[in-house]
């Protein structure tokens, strides 16, 4: 019989596998060789799966605060952000203004 | 409260033996290498029979001595309690080990059975006979649960109460796999013999 283990019950068979006595040797040798750790060792895969949804979160806040688009507030932004028919519409209502021949000052009382 | 109830006490985190108890049910725990020794043939079994590859089973094995070895100290129990829970671990390695080579190794059954009974006769560990490979290579084409409970049951004669008991399954559950698992070996084992002798 291959093995007589403490799981058996009281008519067991034949399996036809084979243990040699060395292979439990160095099976146990294998298993005492790795480090125990202590409550460090328990608490490792604990912190590093901490420490890993910190780092993704941290990531995900600092790409969502780079990809966020700033206001646009300034002059030339808005400019920029014109299409080609507003741009060219705009251009048309500067031609025209330019026809009614304002002055510098007359600027200020237009709106 | 039983003599074999207190026998330890708590000092900080180190257990202290107060008496040494040979009967079993002691907390102290034991050598973990003799221990290891007297459990190692029973886990390496149940695996090969699971898997039927030395290689793969002896790492099921080491994975889950390692796991024992790392909560050895902090184990709070006695030694039925640290059997049962060994014996526990090694049912969900095996399982789970025997899952993944299904995955990896999907075939039809015929030739899933030629190649494990083969393999096994030409193995160095393994001295049974041409019927006990083809068994072998059987109970290979099981799903893992079902081939679990028909090695516990067939090779080592276990009890339905403490598989249930192990495995959180009900008796009558457990029954029938074993019922179902058998059929299907009867009817492989049939089909290879009805094939031998016509």
């Amino acid at each position: 019989m291959m093995s007589q283990s403490p799981s058996t019950g009281p008519n067991p068979k034949e399996d036809g596998f084979r243990i040699a006595e060395a292979a439990v040797d160095r099976a146990v040798a294998d298993v005492m060789s790795t480090p125990l750790g202590g409550r460090m060792g328990e608490l490792r895969p604990v912190l590093s799966m901490a420490a890993s949804i910190a780092l993704i979160l941290g990531l995900g806040l600092a790409l969502s605060g780079v990809l966020r688009p700033k206001p646009c507030v300034t002059f030339g932004c808005q400019l920029e952000a014109l299409s080609d028919e507003e741009l060219s519409g705009m251009m048309e209502l500067m031609e025209e203004e330019s026809l009614l021949e304002l002055d510098e000052e007359d600027w200020a009382t237009l709106y | 409260m039983s003599s074999s109830r207190r026998l330890v006490k708590r000092m900080g985190t180190q257990r202290v033996p107060l008496e040494n108890v040979q009967d079993g049910s002691s907390l102290t725990p034991p050598d973990f290498a003799a221990w290891m020794r007297a459990h190692y043939r029973m886990v390496l079994s149940q695996s090969l029979r699971m898997l039927g590859v030395m290689a793969d089973a002896e790492d099921v094995a080491q994975a889950v001595f390692v796991k024992a070895w790392r909560a050895w100290n902090g184990f709070e129990g006695n030694e039925a309690q640290r059997r049962a829970w060994l014996l526990r671990i090694t049912r969900n390695a095996t399982i789970d080990a025997a899952r993944k080579r299904n995955l990896r190794r999907m075939m039809p059954i015929d030739v899933l059975l030629e190649e494990r009974s083969s393999q096994l006769l030409s193995s160095a560990d393994f001295d049974g006979d041409a019927v006990l490979a083809r068994l072998h290579g059987a109970m290979s084409t099981l799903p893992p649960k079902q081939r679990w409970v028909f090695q516990a049951r067939y090779f080592d004669d276990r009890p339905y109460v403490d598989l249930a008991s192990e495995t959180g399954t009900s008796e009558g559950a457990l029954k029938a796999s074993y019922h179902h698992a058998r059929k299907k070996i009867e009817a492989i084992l049939k089909k290879d013999a009805d094939a031998l002798f016509h």
